[in-house]
């Protein structure tokens, strides 16, 4: 028998979604180069910000400035990027705490390669040159 | 908010959520899209009920047996439209209409089953009705491809057949398509 057909689809969704204060403001945090946490009720900086304490479900409404590096914490090498992740070459994904927050955020370290990753490793953001209000205004984090 | 916060303005979000899948078609759906290629409708026969379907499923849900290529069963490329809806089009993403378009269910010659969303072409659209007879209007043998064919459920005749066109005949009876208006 001859190879079985392979047939190609697509299915898109697109969505628009109003941010509210919280995430609109660290998305407009993001625009300037800034970013934002939010403080909880018991003092810690989240990041990036919740609309609502997850302890004590209270909303929060306090925007702190942390960063901009960061620290990395745990990390994964992702070798063979597909065209739906972040960079088109090799990177890390990783769990990244901001100077003076308390939670760390997921994101792409463009480190060039596995060798330079290591568990406190200490990383400064890249701006994407154009924002578009998406988390990929902090298009990366790189060694610093 | 303290003085950090800056913004006032109302943030939007736009994200396009785009998933692509690539999939090989099952034995039965290539056989399926080989005979439309080749201008033929074939779908399985269960040999217990005696119901349809096109595409073939590899069994009769309602029978719950199970069916193979020895029931394949070619049904006819004409049919009578059993029910319509003419769609005025607003533009949506993706949507590439832009007039007042026919979206009908055919229920094929030997078809258990309505083949849903075909162009009727040839009349009118305040002349459409239930009961009209059609026949498939062939893409040139060239042009017909797997296209839109897929695992998931909505094995199409798009990329064969462009529309059905009103054949003149007069309309069926009623008991030919009753059973299958929605």
């Amino acid at each position: 028998m001859s190879q079985p057909r392979v047939v190609e689809s697509t299915l898109e969704f697109p969505y628009s979604r109003s941010l509210g204060p919280v995430v609109g403001g660290f998305l407009a945090g993001l625009k300037e180069h800034r970013i934002l946490g939010i403080r909880s009720a018991d003092g810690k900086v989240l990041v990036p910000p919740l609309e609502y304490d997850p302890n004590t479900g209270d909303t929060l409404d306090e925007l702190v400035e942390v960063g901009p590096a960061g620290t990395v914490g745990s990390w994964t090498w992702v070798d063979a990027p597909t065209p739906k992740h972040p960079l088109d070459h090799p990177f890390a994904f990783a769990l990244i705490t901001p100077d003076g927050a308390d939670t760390a955020m997921v994101h792409a370290v463009d480190a060039g390669s596995i060798d330079k990753m290591s568990t406190g490793m200490r990383v400064q953001p890249r701006w994407r040159d154009e924002a578009h209000n998406m988390i990929d205004d902090l298009a990366c984090w790189e060694p610093a | 908010m303290s003085d950090t916060t800056t913004p006032k303005e109302n943030l939007v979000m736009n994200h396009l959520v785009s998933l692509s899948y690539s999939e090989e078609l099952t034995p039965i759906l290539e056989r399926y899209v080989d005979a439309l290629i080749d201008g033929r409708i074939v779908g399985h026969k269960c040999p217990q009920c005696g119901r349809v379907y096109v595409p073939g499923k590899g069994y009769c849900p309602i029978c719950v047996v199970e069916t193979t290529d020895k029931d394949e069963f070619e049904v006819s490329d004409r049919g009578t439209v059993t029910g319509f809806t003419i769609i005025t089009p607003v533009a949506y993403y993706g949507q590439t209409e832009t007039e007042p378009f026919v979206y009908a269910s055919v229920l094929l010659d030997g078809s258990s089953g309505n083949l849903g969303g075909q162009d009727i072409i040839g009349v009118a659209h305040d002349q459409l009705h239930s009961g009209m007879r059609v026949r498939a209007v062939w893409k040139p043998p060239n042009e017909r491809t797997a296209e839109g064919v897929s695992n998931r459920g909505w094995g199409s005749v798009a990329s064969v057949i462009d529309a059905f066109e009103w054949t003149g005949e007069p309309d069926a009876d009623r008991s030919v398509y009753e059973e299958h208006i929605f």
